[in-house]
């Protein structure tokens, strides 16, 4: 029979529907379903709907029964008009079913971001597309979406997204960003607005830092910045890694927002307006995380290779560690130089143990120029944690 | 306190299910149902076979059919609950069914033969008549084991559903009056789906219902193992709006069908339906006699 064809992989039963299921041959599939599922009752059935057209109230039936054998049944891949049909018969209420994702080429699109969790594309005038680098991200995807919301909820100028799309083997989610243009490529094009740049960004940034979260809302990044210091623990000596987590542990819990990723290609001019994008970060606690965050964004991961920096962001090396330095500057609101070195030195200690953990975790101690990227930056970090007795500013 | 486990839509061996009247009665047992009916199509055999089974503690059996009918607007199945089992109505009007049946299967065998010059050995004709029920789906299979068809579908498709009948059926009336005229309850099998492979909700269902009440329809089927939670509030819906009986089956058929026994989407642990109640009281008077 054409209409159906039913694949094992491992323990779940995979079956394809093609076409056209009525009362012709839905029995049919009835009789192929009974035959396919008799000797194993521990089976997850899988519909995939994607070539189905149409299904009547007697095919309904048989994936409903099938439903009953075998609970975690879900039927997947369904078009708009065969979803309507499941709506309206009310068979979404009895077994998962889950929605056809609209497919999107990112072939010759734009990359107008690249974070850690997905690279941001544009894929039209008005929209651009996120595509997760997990394969898996749908529970990404809704996290970011539900920390978005509450954003926006919370007075932060954010784009939503308003779709879940399939690009490639991956999810990508679809924001809708009219004639917007991201901080770092207005530094790259138009450097006289440098200064203008400096100034929102720092608002915004006071904004977020301003904003406060209901409890349990947002994580707490205290405990993701522990899991950093646990991490470089075989790493580093033991006084210097004790006073680390010392250090960490009298920063005080904190219920304002951080961003978490917080730098010039996550915030973007839209007509006139400044938002900010790539949510997924959010999270609560001191802002000395944030710098933290900021400073490797800006100078820490060029540090060994500047290119890194000169590549992500599209303006030099130089501007961004000039960029860093005046926006701390201005967020602290003084002239004072050494008070804005003492921040900054500040930030470096988290700044260090996080890129150290990150380069391992990414490519290991194989080879001779990672090790002397980690080398460089666990000096530094020895050295900051030698100056610092406090991560409070 | 929890409710009694109902089934009433059950089939054997006597029509198209897979296990005998007896089976099912273990089967019953084994799965804590309280009250059962069996619904053979066209059939009220089960309603003889099954009481000298029972014993004191066996679950209550109420006698059932399933009567397929038709009219100018449609196909119907209509249950008949706790009937006489020699009730004179209800054995003519299967006497009838299977006439009509087995006309028509003699009618198709000589059009296959016309038309088509398919024929079948003697031998297999008589086992094909010897079914309680002999329909399309045993010519179809038929015609299988001699080739002259691919599957069962293409048969009745292409080749069955080419010989059409006039008048020659059950009424929705005649079987409701029938039932009825034997101190039976008629009530509407699965109302959403007609005859098994409609979908008829709103303003369909109250033309239906509008016509069978007049006739003397007394129930529906709202409980049914193939509605969604949707059909069956709208059933009820319907039912507390014409005053109707409520019933509830799973349809089982054994072991060729996906379909649970005793699954009608009533749980025993939520509060039945006034008008589920009051069937089971009133299915009680007609009992046995």
């Amino acid at each position: 029979m054409n209409e159906l064809s039913i694949e094992r992989k491992d323990n779940e039963l995979w079956m394809h529907l093609d076409g056209r299921i009525d009362s012709t041959n839905a029995p049919k599939l009835e009789e192929e379903s009974i035959a396919a599922t008799k000797d194993s009752n521990d089976l997850s059935i899988v519909i995939d709907a994607a070539k189905l057209e149409y299904i009547s109230s007697a095919g309904l039936r048989v994936l409903l029964h099938l439903r009953k054998q075998n609970p975690t049944l879900k039927v997947i891949n369904v078009s708009p008009e065969v979803y309507e049909i499941f709506d309206m018969t009310g068979f979404n209420q009895m077994m998962t079913v889950e929605k056809a994702y609209r497919v999107v080429s990112i072939e010759g699109c734009d990359v107008i971001g690249k974070g850690a969790n997905g690279t941001l594309y544009r894929i039209d005038k008005d929209n651009v597309v996120k595509v997760y680098n997990n394969a898996d991200a749908l529970d990404d995807i809704q996290h970011e979406r539900e920390v978005a919301r509450l954003a926006l909820v919370l007075g932060i100028p954010t784009a939503i997204s308003y779709d879940v799309v399939r690009v490639g083997e991956s999810y990508g989610s679809v924001f809708e960003l009219l004639n917007a243009s991201s901080f770092s490529k207005i530094l790259a094009k138009e450097p006289e607005k440098y200064d203008w740049c400096v100034q929102e960004f720092v608002k915004m940034l006071k904004t977020i830092h301003s904003t406060q979260v209901p409890q349990g809302k947002l994580p707490d990044i205290k405990e993701t910045v522990n899991n950093w210091c646990n991490f470089v623990k075989d790493y580093i000596p033991e006084e210097y890694h004790n006073k680390l987590m010392k250090l960490v542990d009298e920063v005080p819990s904190d219920d304002h927002m951080l961003h978490g990723d917080y730098h010039t290609n996550n915030v973007e001019l839209q007509n006139g307006e400044v938002i900010l994008i790539d949510m997924d970060t959010l999270a609560v606690g001191n802002p000395i995380f944030e710098i933290a965050s900021m400073f490797n964004s800006f100078v820490g991961y060029g540090e060994y290779d500047q290119t890194i920096v000169d590549n992500f962001f599209g303006f030099s090396y130089e501007v961004a560690g000039k960029f860093f330095h005046d926006t701390v500057k201005a967020y602290l609101e003084t002239d004072d130089e050494a008070r804005v070195e003492e921040v900054i030195n500040k930030s470096k200690v988290i700044g260090y143990t996080r890129m150290i953990r990150r380069s391992i975790r990414r490519h290991g101690l194989e080879t001779e120029e990672k090790k002397a990227e980690i080398e460089l930056w666990k000096k530094h970090l020895l050295e900051k944690l030698d100056e610092t007795d406090t991560l409070l500013f | 306190m929890e409710n009694i486990k109902i089934d009433l839509h059950m089939h054997s061996t006597v029509s198209d299910g897979t296990d005998t009247p007896a089976e099912i009665l273990e089967k019953v047992k084994k799965e804590g149902i309280g009250l059962f009916s069996i619904t053979d199509h066209d059939a009220i055999k089960a309603a003889e076979l099954i009481p000298p089974l029972l014993k004191a503690d066996s679950p209550r059996f109420i006698s059932g059919t399933e009567i397929s009918c038709r009219d100018e607007d449609g196909k119907y199945h209509i249950l008949g609950y706790g009937y006489r089992p020699d009730g004179k109505a209800i054995n003519d009007l299967v006497e009838k069914t299977h006439s009509l049946r087995l006309y028509k299967v003699n009618q198709r065998l000589e059009f296959l033969k016309d038309s088509f010059g398919f024929t079948f050995s003697k031998e297999d004709i008589d086992d094909l008549l010897s079914n309680y029920n002999p329909g399309k789906p045993h010519i179809g299979k038929l015609m299988v084991k001699y080739g002259y068809v691919n599957s069962k579908e293409e048969a009745i498709e292409n080749y069955l559903n080419k010989k059409k009948f006039a008048n020659c059926y059950v009424r929705p009336k005649e079987a409701i009056e029938a039932i009825l005229d034997s101190g039976g309850i008629p009530v509407l099998a699965h109302p959403i789906y007609g005859d098994g492979g409609q979908l008829m909700q709103g303003e369909e269902m109250r033309k239906r219902l509008d016509k069978l009440t007049s006739f003397g329809i007394k129930g529906v089927e709202a409980y049914y193992s193939g509605f969604s939670f949707k059909m069956i509030n709208e059933m009820l819906d319907f039912a507390k709006k014409y005053d109707l009986y409520v019933t509830a089956g799973s349809d089982y058929h054994g072991s060729n069908k996906l379909v649970i026994l005793g699954d009608n989407n009533l749980e025993p642990d939520m509060e039945y339906p006034e008008n589920l109640l009051k069937f089971v009281e009133d299915v009680h008077k007609y009992e046995g006699k």
